[in-house]
């Protein structure tokens, strides 16, 4: 291989893995890993971003080096797909949109809290999903009882007018497997807020038959008759964790 | 990896394609820059911005991690040593290596490059596929998600066991069946596996390198290891991430009503998908009661042991037509696995 063609392939590998060191170094001080992906690969990230900054390093020794290499294909242009991707989509709309194409029944599993046998059920905070579970659980037993949530305003194109969801997204893993879930709303008034909107919902539960938003039927879910509806200020994480 | 040799015409001949290829890589650069924002406006584009940017993230340290691991055999592990630690006889040694997962834990993606190492140092193809579709399955951590994810049903948890044991024991023995020792040479790229010298390979030296000087040198075959397989995984990501951004992802995976329809549909989509085996049991998870047991137990089977990203790496390791046999005994494997509990009606 020529003198030029090593530069070349040695650039290019260069700039392949410096790139996207750069790009996992950004996300990891700017903690945006966070909007796409679950707590736990928190760890993961850094320790990717040190390997990939190892790697930079390394490759960068090479090359003052001339170590010898080959030829690099047109296919290392890849490399520059993440730094694209998130160069053209990195705001909440973008995930909503991800996160809204999945959206599906989610009946909910894993373990349940014990709910108070009288007053007020809450669905919020870091409970959020254990409470949630031990509400489709017994909702049998629930039915009447007043319950409050927080969430964002989602509504379904298929949704009848005045129906909406106290919406979060259910995260196991990142983004790409997130799912909406929350409580169907039905509000007398039929002003619903506008989509995106954060409210705090206090009323009766009860059962409703859902439209599926994707499916040409319908499914049994926990739902709420909205007493009192406020607006809040959007929560730092729109994401529920199991 | 290192050491091609070019001939005075190819030199001649490469350097005005590389440029070439160099100013169409920069315009496609900027060009996408420029005019993504306005294209990537609509919601498909967004989507599948947010879900290869997910999906990119959550494997990525496993491909690092792999890549790292696979230049420390590289550099670092003698033939004889691999020779001395597995069973002489083929059928013990794919025994050992469909349950070498439990002390090695990695996913699908950082087990391609470790593999194909191990190959070059002497690992029968028969054992490094074995290997290949075990690990991702029988590990602790995939065991310990789809405990969690399943935890109500423990027959989904001991099937997804065993057929992660049976499937990759029997496409290992197949393997060793139908081809001779002499024959696997030619099933991999750039390694002669009946000797199992790599081509261009640097022998085998620990060598009595400065600490810092190691960690760099290894730290740079690292790095080529992950841009050889690292654009094939991208290339892998970028078609999963089509696939699920696609608006009916969900009813797509539901549109197998029949007992053998469900089972292919879920099949397909888990190879489509290429979801990451210690997260695809939540993802199942949530179509239990929409589809049949039979077609989830073929989901969490064929995942991990064969998926789009993956095959996309396994070229850089095998022959196109020996990777489409490892997909037909993977699905064969799954779709069985899918019948035989319907059939049986284990899970419901």
């Amino acid at each position: 291989m020529s003198r030029l063609s090593s530069h070349v392939a040695h650039a290019l590998r260069f700039a392949a893995i410096g790139g996207n060191a750069g790009y996992l170094w950004f996300l990891v001080v700017t903690g945006r890993w966070n909007e796409l992906l679950h707590p736990r690969f928190g760890w993961l990230i850094t320790v990717g971003a040190v390997l990939l900054a190892l790697f930079t390093v390394a490759s960068l020794v090479a090359w003052i080096r001339g170590t010898h290499t080959e030829r690099t294909g047109a296919a290392v242009l890849l490399f520059a797909l993440p730094l694209v991707f998130a160069a053209t989509a990195h705001d909440r709309d973008a995930q909503d949109v991800a996160i809204r194409s999945a959206l599906a029944e989610a009946e909910p599993f894993g373990p349940a809290i014990t709910l108070p046998e009288h007053g007020e059920i809450v669905v919020d905070g870091e409970t959020y999903y254990r409470t949630y579970n031990a509400v489709w659980d017994q909702i049998d037993d629930l039915v009447g009882r007043t319950l409050t949530t927080v969430g964002f305003v989602y509504r379904s194109p298929v949704f009848p007018d005045g129906v909406f969801v106290v919406a979060r997204y259910l995260l196991w893993c990142c983004a790409a497997d997130a799912s909406t879930i929350g409580f169907y709303s039905t509000i007398d008034s039929g002003v619903v807020p506008a989509d995106n909107t954060w409210v705090r919902v206090t009323g009766r539960l009860g059962k409703a038959t859902v439209p599926h938003p994707t499916e040409d039927r319908s499914f049994t879910a926990p739902a709420i008759q909205v007493q009192r509806m406020e607006p809040m200020d959007p929560l730092p994480s729109r994401y529920v964790l199991p | 990896m290192i050491g091609n040799v070019s001939s005075p015409q190819a030199v001649k001949k490469s350097v005005p394609r590389l440029v070439l290829l160099a100013l169409l890589g920069v315009a496609a650069v900027v060009a996408a820059l420029q005019v993504g924002p306005v294209v990537f406006a609509g919601s498909f584009f967004r989507s599948l911005a947010v879900v290869f940017q997910s999906i990119f993230l959550e494997a990525l340290p496993f491909l690092l991690f792999g890549s790292v691991v696979a230049a420390i055999v590289h550099l670092y592990l003698p033939p004889t040593l691999l020779r001395r630690l597995l069973p002489g006889r083929p059928g013990p040694a794919i025994l050992a290596a469909s349950v070498a997962g439990l002390a090695l834990p990695v996913c699908e993606c950082a087990i391609v490059p470790v593999v194909r190492r191990l190959i070059g140092k002497g690992l029968p193809v028969s054992v490094a596929v074995t290997f290949l579709f075990a690990v991702p399955i029988i590990n602790p951590l995939v065991i310990a998600s789809t405990w969690v994810a399943f935890a109500d049903r423990p027959t989904v948890v001991l099937l997804r066991i065993a057929f992660g044991l049976a499937g990759p024991l029997l496409a290992g023995t197949l393997v060793q069946l139908l081809f001779r020792r002499e024959e696997m040479g030619r099933l991999v790229r750039g390694v002669d596996a009946s000797t199992g010298h790599e081509h261009h390979a640097i022998p085998y030296r620990a060598g009595k390198r400065h600490l810092i000087a190691q960690v760099v040198h290894v730290a740079h075959h690292a790095a080529l290891e992950f841009v050889e397989m690292g654009q094939y995984f991208l290339l892998g990501v970028l078609i999963s991430s089509f696939v699920q951004a696609l608006p009916n992802r969900d009813a797509l995976l539901t549109l197998g009503d029949s007992s053998v329809g469900s089972v292919l549909t879920l099949s397909a989509g888990a190879y489509l998908l290429s979801l990451c085996s210690e997260a695809d049991a939540f993802i199942a998870r949530t179509f239990l009661g929409q589809v049949s047991g039979g077609s989830l137990i073929a989901f969490l089977v064929l995942g991990p042991m064969m998926d789009l990203k993956n095959t996309l790496m396994l070229r850089r390791v095998f022959r196109w037509e020996f990777v489409l046999l490892l997909i037909v005994l993977a699905g064969a494997v799954a779709v069985f696995a899918g019948l035989l509990v319907n059939n049986l009606g284990v899970v419901e």
